[in-house]
């Protein structure tokens, strides 16, 4: 079944999750490329593909492994992994198929004697796989998906993983500290499990050529941090409407060299009457039912 | 082609559980391959022995 339009009747986005909220902090003419037109370039799309197989594989690893045990689990999420992924193409140096089931395996059982215990929900059930709606100010939608709620040392907190090519270090973590994504899961986790979620802790995979080497971190946020988050998110997303209503998309050049260069740096760097044959050359329009949509269900 | 060359281009519907383990066993043999490398790689280097005085040569060396 399709999901339903992030968009309301006038066309403004009604419905955001992280991404989406990203894009219109990063550069508002991103945003207009990304969401509103659905342009990706080819090479995101394998990281894509990637991260999200690879997200499932662990979330369902461990719904399945409270009734199957740990090895039909793994044979279980291997499978669906590569049955997912099955006449994938990678064009991407280090994530393709076979590094993506190295990375499940060797994850697992990285962290095999070390579980986070799952934060069992008051009428008993694991808080696994919850995909969130939360209505907000100004009729807007906050929408995600939270794979795991975990305990540590007494405290909730958030479960993600992140892959990566580069080496991690405390220095990689802190990219995390004012982000938009930790943000919001540690906002969500707390107003849709009644539960003081204190951070996200982040286990992230490092994917090389010869091996996956993965590092565990943390990032929190205050009540403090949070209501300002919060203030500026609306704000942010109010631009972006503001932007499509009056069909308005400027760049924010500050964004263009951030994490190795925009992806659209060499579109928008051209003279705008010659920028439509980059779009088509470098990018792939995707139809609109592929297209980001905060509300399609995993 | 490789034995896992060949189960990563079998369809995944059609892997009998006897593949799929020979799949998990082939990744977990190669994690250990990395940490046994890894591990080598982070000793100390050896003293070199040469270090010690070497008394049957200081004695040649006297006539």
């Amino acid at each position: 079944m399709a999901a339903p339009s992030p968009f309301d009747s006038a066309g403004l986005q009604f419905a955001w999750d992280s991404t989406s909220i990203k894009l219109a902090q990063a550069c508002l003419r991103k945003y207009q490329y990304v969401m509103l037109e659905g342009w990706r370039s080819r090479t995101e799309s394998d990281h894509l593909t990637f991260g999200a197989a690879y997200a499932t594989a662990l979330e369902h690893f461990y719904k399945s492994a409270e009734n199957l045990g740990p090895d039909e689990a793994l044979r279980e999420v291997v499978r669906e992994a590569l049955t997912s992924t099955w006449g994938w193409q990678s064009l991407h140096n280090t994530k393709n198929r076979e590094t993506l089931i190295r990375s499940i395996v060797w994850y697992l059982d990285e962290f095999r004697d070390d579980p986070l215990p799952i934060l069992r929900l008051a009428d008993g059930r694991p808080a696994l796989e919850h995909t969130f709606l939360l209505p907000v100010d100004d009729n807007l939608v906050f929408t995600g998906h939270i794979d795991r709620l975990v305990e540590y040392s007494g405290g909730p907190y958030v479960m993600d993983q992140k892959t990566t090519a580069s080496t991690v270090t405390p220095y990689w973590f802190e990219q995390f500290s004012m982000d938009t994504q930790m943000s919001m899961y540690t906002f969500a986790g707390r107003a849709v499990y009644g539960t003081p979620v204190k951070g996200v802790i982040i286990d992230a995979a490092q994917i090389a050529v010869g091996f996956t080497r993965f590092t565990r971190g943390f990032t929190f946020r205050t009540d403090g941090h949070l209501d300002e988050w919060y203030g500026d998110t609306l704000y942010h997303i109010s631009l972006a409407r503001r932007a499509t209503a009056e069909q308005y998309f400027p760049t924010n050049p500050s964004s263009c060299n951030l994490y190795g260069g925009c992806a659209f740096r060499k579109v928008c760097s051209r003279s705008p009457e010659h920028r439509l044959p980059f779009l088509k050359g470098d990018f792939i329009q995707a139809p609109e039912h592929e297209r980001w949509n905060p509300l399609r269900t995993r | 082609m490789s034995d896992l060359s060949l189960l990563f281009a079998t369809d995944p519907l059609e892997l009998t559980t006897e593949q799929l383990d020979q799949i998990i066993t082939e990744m977990r043999a190669a994690r250990t391959r990395f940490n046994l490398g890894a591990s080598v790689a982070a000793k100390p280097p050896r003293k070199p022995s040469t270090l010690k005085p070497d008394l049957s040569l200081s004695l040649k060396l006297d006539f």
